[in-house]
């Protein structure tokens, strides 16, 4: 056997599985091993190691064996472990989702690169010159920059779509921590990758998105945060929920309806919010605010209607503007896909990538984390052949 | 005789039921982890398929070394065309000396860029070497044929021919 250094592999393994909160006691278990051997091959106290064994490991630590069995630390994983030891509270399925986005999101860029797949870059916000030192203020006024540079007319049809053609790499996945909104990652190799997570609230999902989106713009340089509902007094939170408001629903949504909230019944104000929720893909919560702040409502007003928050709520159709692109022959097929984290715009990169000769299909099929009997039926949903 | 298996064509000589030629030409099938674990996410069928082999002693498991992986590591990670389970394949076959069993042309293509590799069969050259040593008849092939079609596998429209001209040749040379 060449020379291998051992002890490195040993002390990557117990950072990577310390930092995922796995226990030996699983590892071991998967290895068919007991604990004491394990341990071994945490110290470094081997002389050899079957590569099936690292092969296991990674695979339940959710890395690329190459790393573990390279003699460099990579950057990102130092960058995992920061954001990891700045949100302690994570459970161990939390970080194992995040850390499986991370890989999408490298496998992202890898097959984009093959591909020769070029996006432009999002504005980098932190040396603009703003007039005002205020982050609410700051959040506006990028919210209304962007729309202007993106050439947004009026509402958002997809927000995921606009902004992946940003080079942002956006997925979708849902997270025990239903107090997580969003995951932003700087990622030294992928760029600009954004974890959104999945929950029922489709509406909130877009707020999330433009929310991660302000910190894209913004907070790049802090390399990584994780954005929670219930801490949302940082200015950066501030700024970044701001901008979140402006940039979905706009001044000129308000104008344009022109609607007269101080003479109207509460049930009217209701079908008003009803509708501008719907037409602009955002909970009605946010347009409350958005009404106050523009001094449609009166503070009281707005109490009241979010005290009727239900029955608002209850009015409203939300539909994701992600899964409206399927068609229903592939709907359902795809649904579960997504559902697992996968995106629309990762699914056409791999079909494309295939159609193209640039992967084989078992490379297709490993990134999209799916069997090979499966690959082949989604294969087949898509008419493509396999050349034999 | 030894061959490593990957799972393109592991699943394709289960949908086209073709697994007697395995016997017919002798064929010892060796799978690696990656292979296993994909066979482990197929549909219950392909497990099944897996049992039977493995009860008739056809097809083992094989263990990949820390070389295997330091020599799979030679392809670039973010250069990388093929699966793990395609590369593990291939290494596997080069350590051992052996044939490598493989239906993706684009994997094998990719592969010898960075890996010299020994011979690589697919299940055409299974089902021409079983129809060559007249072990199956044109009416096998034309079966096998349709079944690859309609599994969405694009197999040569005149593949009887190809095979009957070349066995044609080989019966010549051989007489």
């Amino acid at each position: 056997m060449m020379s291998f250094n051992f002890k490195l592999l040993g002390k990557k393994i117990r950072q990577a599985r310390e930092n995922m909160l796995i226990k030996k006691e699983e590892i071991a278990k998967a290895l068919g091993c007991s604990v004491t051997e394990y341990d071994k091959i945490e110290n470094g106290d081997i002389n050899e190691i079957d590569g099936d064994a690292i092969v296991i490991i990674s695979q339940i630590l959710g890395r690329d064996f190459r790393y573990f069995i390279s003699d460099e630390y990579s950057a990102v994983e130092s960058q995992i472990r920061e954001l990891f030891r700045q949100n302690g509270t994570l459970n161990k399925n939390d970080r194992i989702a995040i850390q499986q986005f991370i890989r999408l999101c490298e496998e992202k860029k890898n097959l984009e690169e093959i591909i020769g797949r070029r996006k432009g870059s999002p504005k980098d916000y932190s040396q603009y010159p703003f007039s005002t030192t205020s982050y609410k203020k700051q959040g506006i006024i990028a919210a209304y920059e962007e729309r202007k540079r993106l050439g947004i007319k009026d509402e958002i049809p997809d927000i995921y779509n606009l902004l992946r053609q940003q080079n942002i790499h956006i997925f979708r996945r849902k997270l025990d921590d239903s107090n997580i909104s969003g995951v932003y990652i700087n990622h030294p190799y992928a760029g600009h990758c954004v974890l959104i997570n999945y929950c029922e609230d489709i509406y909130r999902q877009n707020f999330s998105m433009a929310h991660e989106y302000c910190h894209v713009l913004f907070d790049s340089n802090n390399g990584q945060n994780v954005s929670y509902i219930d801490k949302n007094n940082s200015p950066l939170e501030l700024r970044a929920n701001y901008f979140a408001r402006h940039f979905l629903l706009p001044n000129t949504a308000l104008e344009k309806y022109k609607f007269n909230f101080m003479n109207t019944t509460i049930d009217q104000m209701i079908s008003m919010i009803v509708f501008l929720s719907e037409k602009y893909k955002v909970n009605p919560q946010v347009v409350i605010y958005r009404l106050e702040e523009d001094n449609y409502i009166s503070s009281k007003t707005k109490e009241t209607l979010l005290s009727n928050l239900k029955i608002i709520k209850r009015n409203i159709q939300k539909v994701d503007a992600e899964k409206m692109e399927l068609s229903k022959r592939i709907k359902n097929k795809f649904e579960v896909l997504i559902e697992k984290g996968i995106s629309l715009e990762y699914l056409e990169l791999i079909r494309a990538a295939y159609q193209g000769n640039y992967i084989s299909f078992g490379k297709a099929m490993e990134s999209l984390m799916i069997g090979f009997d499966d690959g082949k039926t989604l294969f087949e949903l898509w008419d493509i052949y396999m050349e034999v | 005789m030894d061959a490593v298996i990957d799972t393109s064509t592991f699943i394709n000589i289960k949908n086209v039921s073709c697994e007697c030629i395995l016997d017919y030409l002798n064929y010892n099938l060796l799978a690696t982890i990656y292979v296993l674990q994909e066979i482990d996410k197929a549909h219950e069928d392909t497990k099944k398929f897996y049992e039977t082999l493995k009860r008739k002693n056809k097809i083992h498991h094989v263990k990949l070394t820390i070389n295997d992986l330091l020599e799979m590591a030679k392809v670039p990670p973010h250069k990388k065309k093929i699966s793990d389970a395609e590369l593990s394949c291939f290494v596997k076959a080069k350590s051992l000396g052996t044939r490598a069993l493989c239906d993706d042309k684009k994997a094998i293509k990719y592969v010898r860029r960075y890996i010299q590799l020994n011979e690589v069969f697919g299940i055409i050259d299974l089902i021409k070497e079983a129809y060559l040593k007249s072990y199956i008849c044109d009416e096998d092939v034309k079966a096998y044929q349709k079944r690859l079609n309609e599994t969405k596998c694009r197999v040569p429209d005149n593949l009887l021919e190809q095979f009957a001209a070349e066995k044609l040749k080989y019966l010549m040379e051989n007489s």
